[in-house]
């Protein structure tokens, strides 16, 4: 009587329970690999939108993996102005007083021109999993796709937000949807997934948009507007004598 | 950067450059123009406690060569807008006109380009000549770059190391006297005169560290740790070291010395080692704060072992021992940012005072406001009520300053 109780309580305890056949590290693993590239050339912008209109802001783009990227503005207010990410560190190039400036420490925290983006965020670098902690927290459905639902905690206080929530597409491993938090729960920033592209076998978003919930009308759109992927990108792309040619 | 006035020849000739550039169909798909306007009305109060209200502002067009990926070049004409009673009148200068190129082992650089050695916003040891040092113009969104003529040729060896070799030519006296420019203008400088360097960039560890020799044949000289009036002919030879790191707050140190020409000096070989000494360091950080904002702080200090360390309140201006900056700026995100930024000497407890905001608030529009106000007595360093200025250059503005106005780029 007392084992048919136990096995009873155990399956009405397992069948309460969402059983998922991969972990949440798993999942942001897998969507991270789809993120990374061997090396990528790309060309694309950014629109900052704000109470009084737009501001667009156009860049070129090289990455080798996960640590090296250079990022070179076209648009006129900025154009010469590079960042270029390398051995963990930043380097940003201002042409008009030929200044190179290294970046290291919380300054990598700091926006890009002002947008929902820091220099960690734009030239990729730290994976998810240094800086939080994944738990999954069941499946939902995003624009009609099954998704992950994976929460992210903050292991320290070296990160932007303390909690985070993922829509991770569960059969292509793409983002629809994050959820930034607040320490206090509230919910600061929104980005959707507006546009996927599919190249050499990886799916990455090719747009997407940041909205900050506690202004109206601001927001930050993300545009890749041309990518190659594999192509050959010499060492010397990611240099001092790249950065300020 | 506003250089002098033009003759009305060359200045025709500026102008006919930058319109041909203009109108000359296939120089759009080689090259980039941007135009850059600041626009300012500014009042201040003169010396004899009067205020004065005036609008001025500069202009730029910088044209930017592109589609040849190892020949850079650029061309920009900037021009000092100063409106007076027969109209608008400027002030031109060719702010830059060099070339770039580039081979598989080295590159080089020829024409007014700009450059910076060494490490430090305000206060830099390494570029003592070219930096902006103790009577720097803080009322400005960015500070100004210096250019000048140079021929430099650089080799990297890794990803972060470089020597660069540089040679800079003596400047051409711009003849005052009509008679003198009738006759054809004064001569070009000699050989002797000529600047001429080489430095080395590298990364051990995560640390930067840059070292360099400048031989510099100038005389009349009043820049560096000791500005000294040499005789035509004397040289100074000029040494440096940077390092620039990371421990929390980024930081630089540099020292430099300046040695003149062993055959012309008074001083004994020890007391020139001692006079020729100078130091800065600084830190600089960049926080963080909540989810958008962004504080920055930066300090900078220039030491000079042989200047005066006690106040002098003659007119003979000594080289102070130690000059600080400091700047605080908080960025709101969303463009909106305001900054306080100060000089200081701390033996006259004398000080030049800037709080400013800048607000980017359309595409390559940006609202900007400056004051700056100077706390010390009539001789001192940043005197509210200068008197006697010759010979000072941190004198410059006067007691206290305000300008509004706006920056657009297209």
């Amino acid at each position: 009587m007392l084992l048919l109780t136990g096995m009873l309580l155990a399956v009405s305890m397992l069948s309460s329970l969402p059983l998922f056949a991969i972990s949440a590290e798993e999942i942001i693993r897998k969507l991270e690999e789809n993120q990374v590239h061997e090396t990528a050339r790309s060309e694309g912008k950014m629109i900052i939108n704000d109470r009084f209109g737009e501001k667009v802001t156009t860049f070129k783009s090289w990455a080798e993996g996960e640590e090296k990227t250079l990022i070179e503005f076209t648009s006129r207010q900025e154009r010469g102005q590079k960042i270029l990410r390398a051995d963990d560190e930043i380097y940003l190039y201002f042409p008009d007083a030929a200044e190179v400036i290294r970046l290291q420490g919380a300054a990598l925290r700091d926006s890009v021109l002002g947008s929902d983006m820091s220099y960690e965020d734009m030239t990729g670098g730290k994976g998810l999993l240094d800086s939080y902690n994944a738990n999954l927290l069941g499946t939902e459905q995003v624009n009609g796709q099954e998704c992950y639902k994976v929460e992210l905690k903050a292991k320290g206080r070296g990160v932007p937000y303390p909690r985070e929530v993922l829509w991770v597409d569960s059969e292509k491993f793409v983002n629809h949807r994050v959820h930034m938090f607040s320490l206090s729960g509230k919910l600061l920033k929104e980005m959707r997934i507006e546009e996927y592209r599919s190249l050499k076998g990886k799916i990455f978003p090719v747009r997407f948009i940041i909205e900050d919930k506690m202004k109206s009308n601001s927001s930050t759109e993300f545009v890749i507007e041309s990518i190659e992927i594999g192509v050959d990108i010499p060492p010397s792309r990611f240099s001092l004598e790249e950065l300020t040619w | 950067m506003v250089g002098p006035k033009l003759h009305a020849p060359g200045y025709f000739a500026i102008k006919t450059v930058v319109l041909l550039l203009l109108l000359t169909p296939g120089v759009s798909a080689e090259s980039d123009i941007t135009t850059k306007l600041e626009l300012f009305n500014s009042v201040q109060r003169s010396a004899d406690g009067s205020w004065l209200h005036s609008g001025a502002g500069s202009a730029s067009i910088k044209i930017d060569q592109t589609g040849n990926s190892n020949v850079r070049s650029q061309f920009e004409l900037t021009a000092a807008i100063i409106p007076n009673n027969t109209g608008i009148d400027s002030l031109q200068s060719i702010s830059r006109a060099y070339g770039k190129f580039r081979f598989e082992s080295f590159r080089g650089v020829i024409g007014k380009a700009p450059f910076s050695w060494g490490e430090g916003l305000i206060f830099n040891a390494a570029d003592e000549i070219f930096g902006r040092g103790t009577g720097a113009n803080l009322m400005q969104q960015e500070f100004e770059d210096s250019s000048a003529w140079i021929t430099s040729f650089s080799r990297y060896f890794g990803p972060f190391s470089f020597v660069e070799m540089l040679v800079n030519p003596g400047l051409i006296p711009i003849p005052e006297d009509a008679q003198l420019a009738a006759a054809g203008g004064a001569q070009p400088a000699g050989l002797e005169e000529t600047r001429a360097g080489v430095r080395i960039v590298t990364k051990p560890g995560g640390m930067k560290l840059e070292g360099g020799y400048l031989f510099d044949g100038r005389d009349g000289i009043t820049e560096g740790p000791a500005p000294t009036a040499l005789q035509a002919g004397d040289f100074y030879h000029r040494l440096y070291l940077s390092l620039q790191g990371n421990l929390w707050l980024d930081w630089h140190v540099s020292s430099s010395l300046e040695l003149p020409d062993p055959n012309h000096i008074a001083d004994s070989a020890p007391a020139a080692l001692w006079k020729g000494q100078l130091y800065t360091v600084g830190v600089y950080s960049m926080l963080p704060v909540g989810y958008d904002d962004t504080l920055s702080f930066r300090f900078e200090a220039r030491v000079h072992p042989a200047g005066s360390w006690t106040q002098d309140h003659s007119t003979n201006y000594p080289t102070y021992g130690i000059f600080n900056y400091g700047e605080v700026s908080y960025d709101f995100g969303g463009g909106f940012s305001v900054l306080g930024r100060a000089l200081l000497n701390p033996i006259d407890l004398s000080a030049r005072i800037t709080p400013g905001f800048s607000w980017n608030l359309f595409q390559g529009f940006t609202l900007l406001g400056f004051a700056t106000v100077q706390t010390g007595e009539p001789l001192d360093t940043y005197a509210w009520e200068a008197k006697d200025t010759e010979g000072n250059p941190a004198i410059a503005s006067s007691g206290l300053a305000m300008q509004l106005g706006c920056s657009i780029i297209y």
